[in-house]
């Protein structure tokens, strides 16, 4: 006859697999107090380096090559008269090149002689966008360049079409950029539109309002007349933006009364649609 | 339960594979929609799960949100935890229908959403107006996710049946082997 043994009335509160469940919520919390709050660069860095390269390369990665390939098939009715416009272009590259290095050797000799050095000259790393703000709330990008390509914070970010952007943070294989849509933001981007081919303003880009998708920006000057369409360029004023970055043109104009300054708003160049590849701007 | 587990994070793992295909708009100067196929998921999951059961479900969930899609830290372990309440509550009064099963995620997914909007515009993080809010984000985001639950509850539902007939099919073999230790 098998013996009985005499168990406990009270059943367990959680089972094993819910103990198993609460040590591993445990450890993550542990593990995400360990890389926000309590410091170690090196932990946090590593922490978010991991999660961001296993969800590009698990994610991102195949799902982009998978879109990309299907509309390469879809725009091969049209590769012939592209490849047709680009051998032109290629060709007349060339000849620009050449310009552009004969322009660049005279204006270096000018320089040289008349004791000057112009500060905007700068050197362009690219990168892809590995990562995105899924929610599209703190407007934070990460791109698959860091310390290691010679990225440091606050470098300016472009895209094909002007400035996107700057360098929040920085690791050793990534970094985190803050877009310019960003509404909380510590730092403004300083702008000149262009008068005209010889007279130009300054002012600072403020906030980039959602509700109109424009950039709101205020002018020094009142005196100066801003019309619609006048291209917006970064002025290079600070030393940590280049100047002569396209960020958008101008849609309006409104004058402060009983206050120093023109507000304007400027439509952005850039797309921040979507876009994959960009570039860092390093200020030489 | 594991198998319940998985499937909430294969969901939220096709969340990414959606937002890569249709990135968010950020410039917010036109319509989108930000995928939740992973928040239905999880909503149509622990509405049929014990308390203490959804509860681990909704956090695991959350932190593994935030570490690997948001780079957050228990933002959305929190969201989805007071999410979990929120469908537990509702739930009692709700049916297991195709019909109730939408109302249910997408009144639970409003009611999220409508919390994070809270928290970044408490945090200063967004100034975007409640109007804009509707009109650019929610609108659209709440007729895709529509089409997510539908999706879902199927899927839903098949998974349920595998693990019912599991359950049969073990007990099945349970009895057998009582019946041969007992020697009949």
């Amino acid at each position: 006859m098998p013996k009985i043994t005499n168990r406990s009335n009270e059943t367990a509160r959680f089972n094993r697999t819910q103990k198993i469940l609460i040590f591993i919520c445990l450890i993550l919390i542990t593990f995400g107090f360990i890389t926000r709050i309590v410091g170690g660069n090196a932990a946090s860095k590593s922490g978010y380096d991991l999660f961001t390269m296993l969800r590009y390369s698990l994610i991102d990665q195949p799902t982009r090559t998978v879109v990309n390939f299907s509309e390469d098939i879809s725009n091969l009715w049209s590769v012939q008269s592209e490849n047709d416009e680009l051998r032109q272009e290629i060709a007349s590259q060339k000849l620009y090149k050449t310009e552009l290095e004969d322009t660049k050797r005279r204006l270096a000799e000018l320089e040289e002689l008349q004791k000057i050095s112009s500060n905007d000259q700068y050197d362009s790393i690219g990168a892809t966008v590995i990562a995105r703000d899924t929610q599209g709330w703190s407007n934070i990008m990460t791109i698959n360049v860091g310390s290691n390509s010679g990225i440091e914070k606050d470098m300016s970010v472009i895209n094909s079409k002007g400035l996107i952007g700057r360098v929040l943070e920085v690791h050793a294989n990534t970094s985190k950029v803050q877009l310019l849509t960003a509404e909380k933001t510590d730092s403004q981007v300083s702008i000149k539109i262009e008068l005209s081919k010889e007279k130009a303003t300054t002012g600072s880009l403020e906030k980039f309002d959602k509700t109109t998708g424009t950039f709101t920006a205020n002018i020094f000057d009142s005196t100066v007349e801003i019309k619609k369409g006048m291209s917006v360029v970064t002025s290079g004023i600070g030393g940590l933006t280049p100047s002569g970055i396209l960020v958008g043109e101008v849609k309006e104009v409104e004058k402060l009364y009983n206050a120093e300054g023109v507000e304007v708003r400027i439509k952005p160049a850039a797309d921040f649609n979507d876009f994959t590849y960009v570039s860092v701007l390093k200020v030489k | 339960m594991i198998i319940q587990y998985l499937f909430v994070f294969a969901c939220f793992l096709i969340d990414g594979v959606i937002e890569t295909c249709f990135p968010i708009n950020f410039a917010m100067n036109s319509v989108y929609f930000v995928s939740c196929f992973g928040v239905c998921a999880l909503i149509l999951t622990i509405r049929k799960m014990d308390f203490i059961d959804a509860l681990l479900l909704s956090i695991l969930s959350g932190m593994f949100y935030d570490f690997f899609f948001t780079n957050s830290f228990l933002v959305y372990a929190v969201i989805f935890v007071i999410l979990c309440f929120i469908v537990k509550a509702w739930q009692k009064h709700v049916g297991e229908s195709l019909l109730e099963s939408i109302i249910l995620a997408i009144c639970s997914l409003f009611t999220m959403q409508l919390l994070t909007y809270g928290l970044m515009w408490f945090t200063g993080s967004t100034r975007v107006s409640f109007s804009s809010w509707i009109y650019y984000r929610m609108f659209l985001t709440l007729v895709v996710n529509v089409g997510f639950v539908i999706v879902l509850y199927f899927l839903t539902n098949v998974r349920d049946d595998y693990l019912r007939m599991r359950d049969v099919k073990i007990r099945k073999e349970e009895k057998l082997s009582t019946r041969r230790l007992s020697g009949r």
